[in-house]
């Protein structure tokens, strides 16, 4: 297939993706103006006109060896992308565009510039990503990656299962548990608390501080339903019929209800495997499976990291996942959690942190008067909060070499539980740190390089007993001995 | 391990009394400020140049300090880098690992005729502050070489 033009559906999603682009300004240039009409037509006309004309410059080509694409008027760009090359492959279907079968193809490269290393074809038959996918897998096969690394704990055995599907108890135990809604909540709570108090101080509405008591705390818990409520239609519509799939040495994912969204990802572009809870995950025994990629194949809402399993039982989870793609022990890691000093360090710079920036707001909110009761009742609850945290932290912060090639590493943030397993290869460079007053306690923060979407994520995991770190850190060094 | 070239300390003492050039500079600009906003506090200029002296002073005095407690050494698997002495770092890059390694020259460097190395891996960057020409060229060829075998032998 050679110079193909987008389905004509495309303009219309141009033209979506431009008044998107410039509805603010839009706003911002009509409402000044006094002839609101004309100056809206003449914006949306010039809008067409672009949309028109990048529809008609954009073309592609399907070739035996590589996807060629044209664009521009003006300043005209060819682009070659050979099969072997493709990362992941996306596809992505707006509920309004499935009765025309059509849908956008979006096709990451491993490049390092954001912009040069991913194609879409806005709007294509559903027939035409199966083709891409087709010739990326020969072209994958004929000549084994480069980097695909020497290793893959085998069980690519064909007998395993092959298909887990989200069940739709699971999703909304999901959203349920999803703590991002405190946040709001909070917000939510002080406008309300800050309205509530107004309304008494100059109506005098209430009669009496129950009947006020009682309001304050009915408006709380509806909110919090409400809330509760919103993040299930939430998750529900982000992972509508969540599938994961392997087939081959690719994993296929597919979910969304309004954009039904397909992931295609080769097992060994895989860089790292996270375990993640949060505090009240926790309490249900449920785990969140993500992984580290190296290109970012869901920009949008996951921030190059791709959720696998949504939610899992706890110990169900390392099982699964080993089933699926290998990669990690088929057991939950256990790691020894950290001593009461290593607690005392992480609760010491918390409570520190969190006086660094509420003690000063407390003694401003004492001297100038204005809410020094609330501002303090705030400051004891932050402080108390950075405790717990410290002492979870140090609880759970660990380093373990788990087998000859593999590290699984773990650490804490805001109460949620992170578990990461990472394999040699995938580390691209450590270092141990330890400063002189650290020597005495034996303590030492190991920072660890991984590959995530554009760049390299350092994590740090601090206070590590040194002996640990040095460990691991020797691991890491003998490691590429070995392999030479 | 090795040390850097002594001819470091020169590129540091210079390239701090540029930073110490902008901080005057800063005060200058404040002085005009003055002129034209009286709102403008003249304590301003004061802590101007006091943090201007302050920073100076520290980073004169950290020089001999940074050179005593930085080394590095090629390997033939992997660079290693190790400095500071209060806030000790130890950093290990496979050199299957690496990507490129580039030499980066800028003026205070081509006036002692040093260069800088940066090896870069899949995403992160370390540096080697000041290596000479001779050495800078052999590190660079002798990581891109054992990258390469490193690369082959996978």
């Amino acid at each position: 297939m050679r110079n193909k033009h987008l389905h004509p559906l495309a303009l219309l999603m141009f033209l979506g993706q431009l008044i998107k682009a410039f509805f603010f300004s839009f706003i911002f240039i009509v409402l000044g103006s006094k002839n609101i009409v004309l100056l809206t037509s003449i914006v949306l006309g010039l809008l067409v006109v672009f949309a028109t004309i990048n529809y008609f410059t954009f073309t592609y080509s399907i070739l035996p060896n590589e996807l060629f694409i044209k664009t521009g008027l003006i300043f005209k760009k060819q682009r070659h992308i050979p099969y072997d090359r493709i990362q992941t492959i996306q596809n992505r279907q707006w509920f309004f565009l499935r009765p025309f079968g059509v849908e956008e193809v979006i096709v990451n490269t491993a490049g390092s510039d954001k912009d040069k290393s991913r194609v879409s074809l806005l709007a294509v038959k559903t027939t035409i990503a199966p083709i891409i996918e087709k010739y990326h897998l020969a072209a994958t096969h004929q000549t084994p990656n480069l980097q695909s690394n020497s290793e893959q704990p085998t069980s690519n055995g064909a007998t395993k299962p092959t298909q887990y599907q989200i069940k739709g108890t699971d999703i909304f135990v999901f959203g349920l548990t999803d703590i991002h809604f405190i946040g709001e909540l909070l917000a939510l709570l002080a406008i309300i608390d800050r309205i509530h108090i107004s309304f008494n101080q100059i109506a005098n509405f209430y009669s009496s501080f129950a009947t006020s008591f009682y309001r304050v705390l009915e408006s709380i818990i509806t909110f919090i339903i409400l809330l509760m409520a919103i993040g299930v239609v939430k998750t529900a519509i982000k992972f509508y019929k969540f599938t994961l799939t392997k087939s081959g040495n690719h994993l296929i994912i597919e979910k969304g209800f309004f954009q039904r969204k397909t992931i295609n990802l080769p097992i060994d572009k895989i860089q790292s495997v996270i375990f993640k809870q949060n505090a009240i995950r926790q309490l249900f025994h449920l785990t969140t499976v993500q992984m580290d990629l190296v290109t970012d194949s869901d920009s949008d809402d996951e921030k190059q990291v791709i959720t696998v399993m949504p939610v899992v039982k706890d110990h169900l989870a390392y099982h699964v996942v080993n089933q699926f793609i290998g990669l990690i022990p088929k057991q939950q890691v256990a790691f020894r959690s950290g001593d009461g000093y290593s607690q005392w360090l992480f609760a010491r710079n918390g409570v520190f942190f969190s006086l660094l920036f509420f003690g000063p707001l407390t003694g401003l909110a004492f001297w100038t008067r204005i809410w020094p009761l609330w501002s303090l009742v705030l400051t004891l609850f932050v402080v108390s909060l950075a405790i717990g945290n410290g002492i979870y932290k140090g609880r759970v912060t660990a380093a373990k070499q788990i087998s000859t090639t593999q590290i699984a590493v773990q650490t804490a943030r805001l109460f949620t539980k992170e578990t990461q397993i990472v394999n040699w290869h995938q580390i691209q460079s450590m270092n141990l740190r330890q400063s002189i007053w650290m020597e005495h306690s034996g303590r030492a923060h190991l920072s660890i390089a991984i590959r995530r979407g554009y760049s390299a994520r350092m994590i740090t995991y601090r206070y590590l007993p040194k002996s640990d770190g040095q460990r691991i850190f020797d691991w890491y060094r003998n490691f590429a001995n070995k392999q030479l | 391990m090795q040390s850097l070239p002594i001819r470091v300390k020169t590129v540091w003492l210079f390239s701090i009394l540029i930073e110490a050039l902008f901080w005057a500079s800063g005060a200058v600009a404040y002085l005009i400020g003055l002129r034209f906003w009286d709102w403008l506090p003249q304590m301003g200029l004061l802590i101007i140049i006091g943090l201007g002296l302050i920073s100076l002073i520290i980073q004169l005095l950290l020089i001999p300090y940074r050179y005593r407690f930085y080394h590095f050494q090629v390997n033939d698997t992997d660079v290693e880098i190790e400095k500071g002495f209060f806030f000790r770092h130890h950093i290990a890059i496979p050199i299957a690992r690496v990507q490129n390694v580039d030499l980066n020259q800028g003026p205070l460097l081509i006036s002692q005729s040093l260069y800088q190395v940066v090896i870069d891996t899949g995403g992160s960057s370390h540096k080697i502050d000041a290596l000479n020409k001779h050495h800078a060229e052999k590190l660079k060829e002798r990581v891109m070489q054992l990258a390469m075998e490193a690369k082959n032998a996978q």
